[in-house]
C-alpha cells in the first residue's frame, strides 16, 4: 500500500491520459458478442442482448490515492443499461464504489455479482445483489456455483487470488472472497479471470467444462515481466497458459495499462506479452485493445 | 516464453479465530493522538494524550441483505461509514499532569454517534455527529460529568479522521484528536 501511494504522488499532478475517439454506441443491434476495454479489469461486454460489465472502475481514483494514468475507454453517459455487473474480489482496484454508484443511477435493476464473503465489504445498492458460492476460495473443486441471472448462465469458477480490502483481513483473516466467472449465453462462452496466480491442473479442468470464446485474462501488475508470476497474479508467461489451458479462441489482456502500481511502468505487461505473441504466433488469438477500443468477435 | 510454467499452491488460508481476533484487539490498542485543553481562569495550555475507541454497538442503515444490521465492537468499514448509529465508549490518557485544571490523566467519554457518508460510501470521507458524558477526576478524587459534544471527519476507508470534543463546564474543555482505527 505504501508502494503504490508513494508512486502515485506524481501521478496526482497529471490529468489522465485523454482517450481519443470514444466509442458513443457500444451496443449495437448487429452484434452478438463484443468487448470494449474501458481500463483496467474494466470491460463491458455485449452477449447478443445481454450486456455485462466486470469489476467496475469507472471514477479518477481509487482507493483514494490510486489515480488511474488514462481515463476510463467510454464516456460515463454512454455506459449503457447494464443486465449484469460481475465484482470478482474486495480490492480496492476491483471493488469501487463510487463507480457503483455510477451504475446504479442507470441501471437500478442491474444484478450485482459477487463471490461469497464480500458481501462483508459491500454496503447497500438498489441492484439485485447475488452471492455466488467459491469453495472457501476454491480450497477444492473448480466451480462454484451456477446460477442464472437475467438469462444468462453464470458460473463462478477457479481463481487463486486472496480477499480482504483492508490489508490485514485478506492476509490474516483467511477472506477467501475472490473468483472467476463463466457467462454462457445462447451458444457463446466468456470467461473473466478476475485477478489470478497460476495452477497447472485446474485451468486445464475448466476447458472441459466449457467451450470459451474469449477469455478475460489479467497479464499483470509486473516489473519482470518474462517471468511467471506470484502466487496471486499471473505475468504474461503465465497469463498465455492460462489461454492456453482454458481453450479460449481469443484472449483480451486485462490488468495492465491503468493504475501506477508498485512494481512498475502500468504498461510494462505488455512488453513482455508482445515478446510470447512474436515468439508463439498468438497475433489472432491474443487481441490487446486501447483502452476505449472495442473488439467485434461475432456478428449476426 | 522465458520462464518455466510450476504449479504454485493455491493462496487460501484455514480460517484460525484465535489469529484473527487477537490481531483485532491488538489493533484496537492503537491509539487516537488527542490534544486537551488544560486551563483555569488565569492560564491555559495544551496538553498531548491518547484516546481508545471502543464501539460496542453499531446499527448500520445501509447493510446489504446478507449481513446483518448490528455489530457488536467489530464493524466492517462498509456498514459504518456507509452510514449507522452507535455506542461509543473512549478511555482517555493524558501523558502529561493538568496543572490547571487540577483533574487527573485518566478520564472517559461515552455516548452516541450518527456517522454519515459524505463521498464514496464514506469510504473517501464520511462524518459523524455525536453526544454524551464525559467523565474527569479532580485531583483531589472527586468525579466531575457532565454532557459532551463531539464531531468527526474520516477517510482512508474510515481508519484515519478528524475528531473534535466540547465538554460542557468541564475542567477541561476541548479536545481535538487525529482519529485512528482499524475497524
Amino acid at each position: 500500500m505504501f508502494y503504490i501511494a508513494v508512486r502515485n504522488v506524481p501521478v496526482f499532478f497529471d490529468a489522465p491520459e485523454k482517450v481519443k475517439n470514444k466509442i458513443k454506441d457500444p451496443i449495437k443491434d448487429n452484434v452478438r458478442l463484443s468487448v470494449l476495454w474501458i481500463g483496467h479489469s474494466t470491460l463491458l461486454i455485449q452477449m447478443d442482448d445481454k450486456v455485462i460489465i466486470t469489476d467496475p472502475f469507472l471514477t479518477e481514483t481509487v482507493g483514494e490515492f490510486a489515480r488511474r494514468v488514462v481515463e476510463p475507454g467510454i464516456e460515463i453517459n454512454n455506459i449503457p443499461k447494464c443486465d449484469i455487473i460481475l465484482l470478482s474480489h474486495s480490492h480496492f482496484d476491483h471493488l469501487s464504489f463510487g463507480s457503483l454508484d455510477i451504475i446504479e443511477k442507470k441501471s437500478p435493476g442491474a444484478a450485482l455479482v459477487f463471490p461469497e464473503g464480500m458481501e462483508n465489504h459491500l454496503p447497500n445498492y438498489k441492484f439485485d445483489m447475488i452471492r455466488m458460492k467459491n469453495n472457501d476460495g476454491y480450497t477444492h473443486g473448480i466451480i462454484g456455483e451456477t446460477k442464472i441471472i437475467k438469462g444468462i448462465k453464470v458460473t463462478t469458477v477457479y481463481a487463486q487470488h486472496w480477499g480482504g480490502r483492508y490489508g490485514l483481513d485478506g492476509f490474516v483473516w483467511a477472506d477467501n472472497a475472490y473468483t472467476g466467472f463463466m457467462l454462457e449465453y445462447n451458444g457463446m462462452t466468456v470467461y473473466f479471470a478476475g485477478d489470478t496466480g497460476y495452477d497447472d491442473k485446474r485451468f486445464k479442468a475448466l476447458s472441459e467444462k466449457f467451450n470459451i470464446d474469449v477469455g478475460l485474462i489479467p497479464i499483470g501488475p509486473c516489473a519482470d515481466c518474462d517471468q511467471c508470476g506470484t502466487r496471486g497474479h499471473v505475468f504474461p508467461p503465465d497469463a498465455v497458459m492460462i489461454f492456453k489451458d482454458v481453450k479460449a479462441k481469443w484472449m483480451v489482456p486485462i490488468h495492465y495499462g491503468t493504475l501506477e502500481f508498485a512494481q512498475a511502468d502500468p504498461n510494462e505487461p505488455l512488453k513482455g506479452l508482445n515478446k510470447i505473441i512474436e515468439s508463439d504466433t498468438l497475433q489472432d488469438k491474443i487481441n490487446i485493445l486501447k483502452i476505449g477500443e472495442q473488439k467485434i468477435y461475432y456478428e449476426k | 516464453m522465458t520462464a518455466a510454467a510450476k504449479s504454485i499452491p493455491a493462496q487460501v488460508k484455514e480460517p484460525n479465530p484465535v489469529l484473527k481476533w487477537s490481531s483485532w484487539a491488538i489493533l484496537q490498542t492503537i491509539p487516537s493522538v488527542t490534544i486537551f485543553e488544560d486551563r483555569n481562569d488565569a492560564n491555559s495550555r495544551l496538553r498531548f494524550g491518547l484516546e481508545w475507541q471502543v464501539t460496542p454497538i453499531s446499527y448500520s442503515f445501509n447493510a446489504n441483505k446478507y449481513v446483518s444490521n448490528f455489530n457488536f465492537f467489530f464493524i466492517r468499514p462498509a456498514k459504518r461509514f456507509a452510514g449507522s448509529v452507535e455506542t461509543f465508549f473512549e478511555p482517555e490518557f493524558a501523558t502529561g499532569d493538568f496543572k490547571y485544571a487540577g483533574i487527573k490523566r485518566f478520564m472517559f467519554k461515552t455516548g452516541g454517534r450518527v456517522v454519515l457518508p459524505l463521498a464514496q460510501r464514506g469510504e473517501y470521507l464520511s462524518f459523524s455527529l455525536g453526544a454524551g458524558y464525559y467523565n474527569q477526576r479532580t485531583d483531589e478524587g472527586r468525579n466531575i460529568g457532565g454532557a459532551t459534544y463531539e464531531a468527526g471527519l474520516y477517510s482512508f476507508f474510515g481508519m484515519l479522521g478528524l475528531k473534535f470534543n466540547y465538554n460542557q463546564n468541564a475542567p477541561s474543555r476541548y479536545n481535538v484528536g487525529i482519529y485512528i482505527k482499524y475497524f
